[in-house]
């Protein structure tokens, strides 16, 4: 029987590549001040296990997931398209529709570069689609307004998560730095231990009416 | 009406699997170190790897 033990897991569908890393960084910030754990295929390094079971795994056991369909675009290497994220948000809708009912209540955000993303996946119109631009900005307010429209507690307001965001990114690099690192050699896990370091080192604050 | 100010601060939570290179007392002092005014001279963004 399939399970969903952690309340607080999103699982992250998105791409991995270098130019998506500073909407990678948004999107991991915004769910980790929050208090909500990230879980990506990026985590499981063996790779003697098939990436898809990997990621029926996450979907199985995370009630949230944030989808990013922008890079469905063709390579300019091979010509293709890249459909990856496609295919991991109709194992995720599969799960809700399919799976056992307490799967019904899987909740997911979907971004996309722009609205263009309905015009080839013509099946998801009528869903809410959050054009991003390519801005690492506007991936935060859609995933606080997601995340937190289901948590009894309230949440801490974009504006704040976005001004923190800012000052995590001008900090990284000195980070990295300090560590001895070159630019290139961090790793994922580095970066979630940098990031959980960060937060703790700068608690948010916000106005409070007295 | 006057306005306070009070402290979020969320457990932060990163899955257990993840393994960092660095301890994190390493990554924390590293972190205060730029919290405290330690920056670099080249500021040119990291790019994280995939494993």
């Amino acid at each position: 029987m399939a399970e969903q033990r952690d309340l607080r897991s999103v699982f992250i569908n998105c791409p991995f590549d270098p130019a998506y890393q500073p909407l990678f960084s948004a999107v991991l910030f915004a769910v980790c001040v929050l208090g909500f754990e990230p879980r990506s295929a990026l985590e499981v390094e063996d790779s003697s296990d098939l990436r898809l079971e990997k990621i029926y795994a996450l979907i199985e056991s995370c009630p949230f997931s944030i989808h990013d369909l922008s890079r469905t675009e063709l390579s300019e290497k091979s010509k293709f398209p890249r459909f990856n994220m496609p295919l991991e948000l109709g194992i995720f809708l599969g799960a809700k529709r399919f799976g056992p009912r307490h799967f019904r209540k899987k909740k997911a955000v979907i971004f996309a570069k722009d609205q263009f993303v309905k015009t080839f996946i013509s099946d998801i119109n009528g869903m809410d689609i959050n054009g991003h631009g390519d801005q690492p900005a506007n991936v935060i307010a859609p995933i606080r307004h997601f995340l937190v429209s289901d948590q009894k507690r309230r949440g801490i307001p974009a504006s704040v998560i976005e001004k923190h965001f800012a000052a995590f990114e001008t900090d990284l690099p000195s980070i990295v730095d300090q560590l001895g690192y070159k630019p290139e050699e961090p790793q994922y896990g580095d970066l979630l231990e940098i990031l959980r370091e960060w937060l703790e080192a700068h608690p948010v604050s916000i106005r409070n009416s007295a | 009406m006057p306005a306070s100010s009070k402290t979020i601060n969320f457990k932060v939570r990163i899955p257990k699997k993840v393994k960092s290179t660095y301890s994190r007392k390493e990554i924390r002092s590293a972190v205060l170190a730029v919290k405290d005014g330690k920056r670099s001279t080249n500021g040119k963004a990291p790019v994280f790897s995939r494993s």
